[in-house]
């Protein structure tokens, strides 16, 4: 089920479109594609399940990532992203439900136009919540780019990427507070799950990047709920 | 809590069975109704059996028993013949609720099968023929996101549509 929401801007962006399709495997646990503008990342969840003896902890799950870029063999770069996205998921998933166990999330980049490690990161929190993978809260994540005359850009392509002085990705976890509004209204947490860095940058530039991330990341929180809600409904 | 699951093997004094979940479940030869060490159960790979989970810790491997707390059978036990499906875990729990799922309900009214639900999202089926067995597993797996009324209408097309071929 797809729901597509256009997302009206945040200061300096402009709209980008979210879509999210989820169970799109028929034999991972646990599916998602998660598509932003030019970007889309597939996400599959397997998992728990047995651990092999050689990697298995006696007290929580292992969490394995394997990132695939879109073309070519696996680089040092993807590899650098598949411990950054491990260490968001051990972050959300209370590995010591599941001792002995594996959780593996791959993730195949199907198109990519800049910001693919938010896409992917989003993808994989899709996809673990069609996988049924407990989780202590969901997780949004936006990329923001700092341009050569000082100016932050959310959700930046690949041209306004390579254009820019410094990349930032940041992850926050989400959850909804029902007493605030009738539908639901997203709370972005004031903490950060995961913040990668890229570039020079001062301190000042970090901080109104997090900021501005973190309003990038009610509205993708936002996304992803009546994504969610809407895949679960009766089809009437 | 109740499953439906497939034996694997029989280990020492043990079952193996498969109760998908990321470890295989344990079901001592001892827990059936009337099992003794020289009366041992016939099970063999591939059996499928209806047993209630009396053990699982996040730790160690589930164990089941095909015997109730006081020791008797009370449904439980090798189920023969029939089909397995396998469905969402939430699908298992309204086939299990109180009352009857509308589904079961209107299917009952028209065809006769045998039917049990484990909740682990196993569902075990037997019916007359082939063709009933497939037409309930069918019914069971469209009628997970639909309401009340929208499984009354498919199912009284699906029964309409047997009588009339």
């Amino acid at each position: 089920m797809n729901a597509m929401l256009s997302v009206s801007g945040v200061p300096s962006v402009c709209a980008w479109t979210l879509v999210c399709e989820r169970s799109v495997l028929d034999r991972a646990d646990g599916s998602a594609k998660w598509s932003q503008e030019g970007s889309s990342v597939l996400a599959a969840v397997y998992g728990p399940r047995q651990a092999k003896v050689q990697k298995e902890d006696a007290e929580r799950a292992i969490v394995e990532v394997v990132y695939k870029p879109r073309a070519g063999l696996q680089s040092n770069e993807d590899r650098s992203l598949e411990m950054e996205i491990r260490g968001v998921l051990e972050g959300v998933i209370p590995l010591g439900m599941h001792p002995r166990t594996s959780i593996m999330v791959v993730l195949q980049v199907l198109q990519e136009d800049g910001s693919v490690l938010p896409c992917a990161l989003n993808a994989a929190c899709a996809a673990l919540v069609d996988a049924g993978v407990p989780m202590s809260s969901m997780y949004a994540s936006v990329a923001c780019a700092l341009t050569a005359d000082e100016r932050l850009l959310l959700d930046p392509d690949a041209a306004e990427e390579q254009a820019a002085k410094a990349r930032f990705c940041f992850t926050f976890p989400h959850h909804f507070d029902l007493v605030k509004a009738a539908e639901g209204e997203a709370v972005v947490s004031e903490g950060v799950l995961g913040s990668r860095s890229f570039g020079s940058f001062s301190t000042e530039h970090l901080l109104e990047a997090f900021q501005v991330c973190r309003l990038g990341c009610e509205r993708v929180a936002q996304f992803a709920r009546l994504s969610l809600t809407k895949s679960l409904q009766a089809i009437t | 809590m109740s499953a439906a699951s497939a034996a694997a093997a029989a280990i020492g004094k043990n079952f193996l069975v498969d109760i998908s979940g990321p470890f295989n479940a344990v079901l001592p030869q001892l827990s059936f109704e009337g099992a003794t060490r020289r009366n041992r159960p016939n099970l063999h790979p591939g059996d499928v059996v209806y047993a209630r989970v009396v053990q699982a810790h996040r730790d160690t491997d589930p164990v089941l028993s095909c015997t109730d707390a006081a020791g008797r059978a009370a449904g439980f036990g090798h189920l023969k013949e029939g089909m397995v499906l396998s469905c969402s875990t939430s699908l298992a729990r309204q086939l299990l609720g109180s009352p009857t799922a509308p589904v079961l309900e209107a299917l009952g009214a028209g065809l006769q099968f045998e039917l049990a639900v484990g909740l682990n999202g196993r569902v075990w089926l037997a019916a007359g023929t082939a063709a009933t067995c497939v037409v309930v597993a069918n019914a069971i797996q469209e009628s997970e996101f639909k309401t009340e009324a929208q499984v009354r209408t498919m199912v009284a097309r699906v029964l309409s549509r047997i009588s009339a071929g």
